[in-house]
């Protein structure tokens, strides 16, 4: 009893192509970093007609998006012209003996590449007056205004040098005086910086970026255009990139879910410390000492004292060795971790947690081993 | 235990890529000097399904043949899994090992089945490469050398290693299934929740977390901590008291 799983030659050729075209045709659709920097992408292979988007934004995305809807449509076609090239026991070119399930693809294949087809051409008609986009922007623009004004006012502010711009490419968020702007693969969305409401919806922390392996947060931020007919939209970016992007907007972003917004490096390594902190032994406060409120925000209640916990490395230079503090609790975990951050390399973030500073009233030196949280006598 | 370099070595090797690379070392040689004949180790269906020998897919992804033409490409892959697995347990995963030991049983899932499927006897190919992909996906402007001292940037090196292949080696598909693996795993773990907002579709099991447990603080990027070497009689409370006379307490003054 011998047959293997692929029972024939054929099958494993079928499922091989149909895995590396579909990794292929995945990467080309969201395309990984090398393929952007290699230049493998709809925007680079087009650039030439496509022209700049620096100067002329609007147009650049309308040529765009068509030229991606036609360039996505091809791509069921293409497979399965390929596997009639590398699979030639299908006899896929002979259309005269096609299997139904092959001529219900290929039809679709067919059909789905002539609507786009036409849809491009139907786009095209009076010089893009019916594309998608010309008529969001002719809804931005309102009554009495045509939407190539529109156009040419955004293709203005974009070319300005000052504007705010973040993400990849192919998900670009634009903030330029008087427009909020976000491309996407099939769409660009637009509303005017003085018909929105900016709301703060969510927010989502990351362990481990892929860009500079830090944690990263990102924050999602909704866009609702008071105007009718557009339709609202949710811009994405990093949190440390929030100051700038405030620093274009003329509304104030809601929040209304009280999101924490970690929007500097000293922020983020405060989540790292309290992790810390929290598995270091406790101190149990003697009856005698009081506790007061922190004098560093006098808000909270003084939460931590430094206690000396770690052992002298060998050899090391006696000055770099922790030394016992002897101040009363005096601080809240929060500003003794802020304090921390402040006395650290900033270039080199990835040294932190091994650091030493010196207490914030005695100077004694301390590491993160030494803080300890208290607890009162019971 | 006497102090010597090769032992020295070997212990510094950090613990995933400690295992994977011995298991890459001894598979190959038992096969070599024919204590058990290499055709046990393929990846067979057949044998696999009928005759339950389940350690086929594990020896498939440690067995290299070392005699013959062979014998230089092993080499090579035994650098690159020393080097990158390395590099990517020290740096990237330095304070989570359940995470890198989940990268490796995903990548090593994911081979399996296209081994089943394609019918390929050998994994080491793919399995290296996947890892080396994953490696120069986070570390993408890292500029490395390769032979004849071409320089570039680390993100083209998985597929300046198909090219190679598919030109003078053996027509590239196991460097591409590699590729294709590790690029799946890139996506779905970094790429997809970060880029594109989507959902977090794999996450590490909580079992690897029992069997690899994190180190102190070393998420979030800010490094490692000083290692904890706590006196088995110091208690918390009594301070500086090891390092010379107990001074006790301060005492605040004035007050009440």
């Amino acid at each position: 009893m011998v047959y293997s799983f692929a029972s024939s030659e054929n099958d494993t050729v079928l499922v091989l192509y149909t895995f590396i075209y579909l990794f292929f045709a995945g990467c080309f659709v969201a395309p990984p970093t090398e393929f952007v920097s290699a230049g493998v992408t709809i925007q680079n292979l087009l650039s030439h007609w496509l022209g700049s988007e620096d100067f002329h934004f609007i147009y650049y995305h309308i040529k765009r998006i068509t030229a991606t809807v036609i360039i996505h449509s091809i791509l069921p076609l293409g497979y399965y012209l390929g596997l009639g090239l590398f699979a030639p026991e299908l006899s896929l070119y002979n259309l005269d003996q096609l299997s139904i399930l092959w001529s219900v693809y290929l039809i679709f294949s067919l059909v789905l590449l002539g609507f786009s087809l036409l849809l491009a051409i139907y786009w095209h008609g009076g010089n893009w007056d019916n594309h998608p986009l010309a008529k969001e922007l002719k809804l931005l623009g309102g009554e009495g205004n045509s939407w190539r004004s529109v156009a040419s006012s955004i293709n203005v502010e974009f070319r300005r040098v000052d504007k705010f711009t973040s993400g990849i490419p192919s998900r670009l968020v634009a903030v330029t005086d008087s427009w909020i702007i976000k491309t996407s693969t099939y769409y660009v969305y637009i509303a005017h910086q003085n018909d929105i409401h900016l709301t703060l919806s969510d927010a989502e922390e990351h362990s481990l970026s892929y860009q500079n392996q830090m944690a990263v947060q990102y924050l999602n931020i909704t866009v609702a255009s008071i105007q009718p007919g557009l339709k609202p939209f949710t811009i994405r970016l990093n949190s440390l990139e929030l100051g700038d992007l405030k620093e274009k907007l003329q509304a104030p972003i809601r929040n209304a879910r009280n999101i924490v917004i970690q929007q500097s490096l000293s922020d983020r390594f405060l989540k790292s410390f309290k992790e810390f902190v929290d598995s270091n032994p406790i101190y149990v406060l003697p009856p005698t000492m009081e506790v007061e409120q922190c004098i560093g925000c006098m808000q909270k209640m003084s939460d931590v004292k430094l206690q000396k916990n770690c052992d002298n490395p060998e050899g090391g230079v006696p000055d770099n060795n922790c030394v016992q503090c002897f101040c009363r609790p005096m601080w809240c975990m929060e500003c003794m971790g802020k304090w921390f951050a402040s006395r650290q390399d900033h270039q080199r973030p990835e040294t932190w947690l091994s650091s030493k500073s010196p207490c914030p009233t005695c100077r004694a030196r301390f590491c993160v081993l030494d803080v300890c949280k208290i607890q009162t006598a019971q | 235990m006497a102090s010597n370099d090769i032992g020295d070595w070997y212990r510094s090797i950090p613990q995933i890529s400690k295992y994977w690379f011995t298991g890459s070392v001894v598979v190959p040689l038992i096969g070599r000097l024919g204590l058990i004949s290499p055709l046990r180790f393929l990846l067979d269906f057949n044998s696999l399904i009928y005759r339950f020998q389940i350690w086929r897919p594990i020896t498939a992804v440690l067995f290299y043949p070392i005699s013959g033409p062979k014998g230089f490409h092993y080499l090579m892959n035994l650098y690159f899994l020393y080097t990158y697995s390395t590099r990517l347990e020290t740096d990237t995963f330095s304070g989570s090992p359940a995470d890198y030991a989940f990268m490796l049983i995903f990548n090593w899932i994911c081979l399996v089945i296209i081994g089943l499927v394609a019918e390929l006897p050998l994994l080491m190919d793919p399995m290296v490469l996947s890892v080396l992909y994953v490696w120069c996906q986070l570390n993408k402007d890292q500029v490395i050398s390769f032979w004849f001292g071409t320089r570039f940037k680390a993100m083209y090196l998985p597929w300046v290693l198909f090219a190679f292949n598919l030109i003078i080696g053996s027509g590239g598909m196991m460097e591409l299934f590699g590729i294709v693996v590790g690029h799946l795993y890139f996506f779905l773990m970094f790429k997809y929740p970060q880029d594109f907002g989507g959902a977090q579709l794999l996450s590490v099991p909580n079992i690897l977390y029992k069997w690899f447990p994190r180190r102190q603080g070393g998420s979030g990027g800010f490094g490692q901590a000083p290692p904890v070497r706590r006196r088995p009689d110091n208690g918390g409370n009594d301070g500086g008291g090891w390092r010379g006379h107990n001074w006790g307490a301060g005492h605040q003054l004035g007050g009440n």
